[in-house]
């Protein structure tokens, strides 16, 4: 066993040809299972639009973003009908309000309607949650004129929604177009 | 076992005129080279890693590019061009690195691989940017690492580990900040242990992975108190990071002792640093502060944790014993003066002045140690860190006094005792041996 594990390596070429075609095709799939989880939403979801405020910081690997602080990223910890832990999976149901969708309450399972899964964390009397559509990515110079050009309008998000909850945003849009 | 083994390769080089003017033969400079496990093709002159090294540099630095030309986001162009670009350039990559291994060019493909595991991460950050994903940023740096692991077993290549090990301690601390636990982690620093232990000599590996298994250790503890789902950091783990660096220390010795010459530079590294390590602890211990912090806390282990400092003082004691009384001994008095703290803090016997006042002592006699061990063997570096630690223990003593000045004064009084006793000692030994110092 001990001479097996230490013997493991390239002693022979067929093991680095077979190693090596397993890692591509590694490499491969985890590519492409995270483009299908990316657009999954998109293709089969269903489309929302949910109040945003954006701000601009940079990415370590993935530069400039703006940073989307939804209406429904901090909620009444009155909609949740019992107590939940830091990082547990949560459901939020959604209710078309005028032109946008907002927060009718918080559960532990799938409600039926309109609903968005994300992770939760108790913030004070109320709840912090995180959906996975925080980040929006755009050149360094579109995103700071993005950023000030939603301190005077309006900004929503375009978020597609799967049966199970997951989320994905398609697009950021401001009132009269997100240039100040 | 002396530190001169950690510069063999200046040995080497030294060795090489030593046989150019005539004072050696090279059958004796063989003889005194294998004995350090090297030989006089090893030193460097001549051969192609210069070369290697400032090639994987450039391969690095061509990443670095590739990474900002990601994060320019180039929004001009489709995003399903982009997308296939880049993963098509990672293919090529790859398949040529992987050309070259099966036509046995190892050094040319592990730069090709080393570039093509730098674009395969540029990938996922790519799709990440163009498709906004915004959650759980770590998860992205998680599959990096484990996309490139399966190479280290294929190439056996420092360079790969050295990427896989710190894209890994990335994920660990970046998935701990997000008060997520990195379960995984183990998985990536023993691969990385397994290269340097079986097949490649490489400190900077070896040393990062036990440095990332005890962070890890650390965390996991802290995740058991927070009940699985939060962190919640307790007292207690001061005393069990002693208690691993105590079997560490044994475990050093261990390894000094076998016939594999990698497995005794590691030792002997591993020895260094835990000194280091001790030295720096004994020194943040010597304020009152901490001691007071410590006691005030709740303990959850209570007893226990003093029971596991004694059961890994015995182990590492056990482990060391073997390699005589400079290994042994001090490893035992370290052993004894942090169990007996932390049974006293536990049980709160003493207050945290008096803690701080031992600390000081232990260590004063820290300091008398290595400057011993420094002359007798003949190792400069032990005395000057000697020195040091007595030079450093009565600085920090003057401006930071423990309880007024004439406690200060007293203290000072008894290490001067204590050095004044020793020098005596050492002196009667020496007359008694005839030798001269």
């Amino acid at each position: 066993m001990f001479d097996a594990i230490k013997a493991w390596g390239p002693g022979h070429k067929r093991f680095v040809a077979v190693g090596l075609a397993l890692t591509i095709l590694l490499q491969l799939s985890v590519l492409a299972l995270e483009y299908l989880s990316s657009v999954w939403p998109l293709w089969y979801g269903q489309p929302v639009l949910l109040r945003t405020e954006p701000v601009d910081p940079r990415s370590l690997f993935r530069g400039n973003y703006v940073r989307l602080n939804y209406r429904i990223s901090r909620l009444d910890g009155a909609l949740a009908g019992e107590p939940f832990k830091r990082n547990e999976v949560a459901y939020v149901s959604l209710e078309q309000q005028g032109k946008y969708h907002v927060a009718t309450g918080i559960y532990r399972e799938p409600p039926g309607g309109t609903f968005i899964r994300g992770r939760i964390s108790p913030f004070g009397a109320d709840y912090r949650f995180q959906y996975g559509i925080e980040a929006y990515f755009m050149p360094r110079e579109k995103a700071l004129q993005a950023q000030s050009a939603v301190r005077q309008k309006e900004a929503w998000a375009e978020v597609y929604l799967l049966d199970n909850g997951r989320a994905a945003i398609n697009r950021l849009i401001c009132e009269g177009g997100c240039e100040p | 076992m002396r530190i001169f083994r950690l510069f063999k390769r200046d040995l080497a080089r030294e060795i090489e005129d030593w046989v150019d003017e005539g004072l050696i033969d090279t059958a004796q400079a063989d003889s005194i080279l294998a004995r350090y496990g090297i030989s006089r093709t090893d030193t460097g002159a001549g051969s192609s890693f210069g070369y290697y090294v400032l090639t994987s540099l450039a391969a690095l630095f061509v990443g670095l590019a590739l990474i900002l030309i990601v994060s320019h986001n180039w929004d001009d162009i489709p995003r399903m061009t982009r997308m296939l670009g880049l993963i098509g350039l990672t293919l090529v990559v790859n398949l040529i690195g992987f050309r070259l291994l099966l036509m046995s060019r190892r050094s040319a493909a592990v730069i090709w691989l080393f570039f093509g595991s730098i674009s395969y991460g540029m990938s996922i950050m790519l799709i990440a940017q163009i498709y906004h994903l915004g959650a759980h940023y770590p998860d992205g740096i998680y599959w990096w690492a484990l996309g490139v692991l399966p190479l280290i077993p294929i190439t056996r290549s420092r360079l790969i580990a050295l990427l896989v090990l710190v894209l890994s301690t990335l994920w660990m601390f970046t998935e701990a900040k997000e008060q997520f636990f990195p379960t995984s982690y183990p998985l990536f620093a023993l691969v990385s242990l397994w290269l340097v232990w079986f097949h490649k000599r490489s400190a900077l590996l070896f040393l990062g992975a036990l440095a990332g298994i005890a962070t890890w250790l650390n965390l996991l503890l802290a995740w058991a108190a927070g009940n699985w789902w939060d962190y919640d950091p307790f007292t207690d783990q001061v005393m069990i990071t002693l208690a691993l660096g105590l079997l560490l220390a044994g475990f050093a010795w261990w390894m000094m002792r076998q016939d594999n010459h990698d497995q005794r530079d590691y030792g002997q590294l591993l020895h260094l640093y835990l000194l280091r390590g001790a030295i720096i602890s004994l020194l943040l211990l010597s304020y009152d502060d901490p001691w007071r912090g410590m006691i005030r806390e709740e303990y959850l282990l209570g007893v226990f944790t003093p029971l596991m400092m004694a059961v890994a003082t015995l182990v590492g004691f056990a482990l060391a014993r073997p390699s005589g009384i400079n290994s042994g001994g001090p490893l035992l008095a370290n052993g004894v003066f942090f169990t007996l703290a932390a049974l006293c803090v536990q049980q709160g016997w003493l207050n945290d002045d008096l803690l701080a006042i031992a600390t000081n002592l232990m260590l004063v006699v820290t300091g008398i140690w290595l400057i011993r061990r420094g002359i007798d063997d003949a190792v400069t570096h032990f005395f000057y860190t000697g020195v040091g630690v007595l030079l450093v223990t009565a600085l920090f003593r003057y401006f930071d006094l423990i309880g007024d000045y004439i406690g200060g004064a007293i203290m000072f009084m008894i290490a001067a005792a204590i050095l004044y006793g020793s020098a005596r000692y050492w002196r009667s030994r020496v007359q008694k041996g005839g030798r001269h110092v």
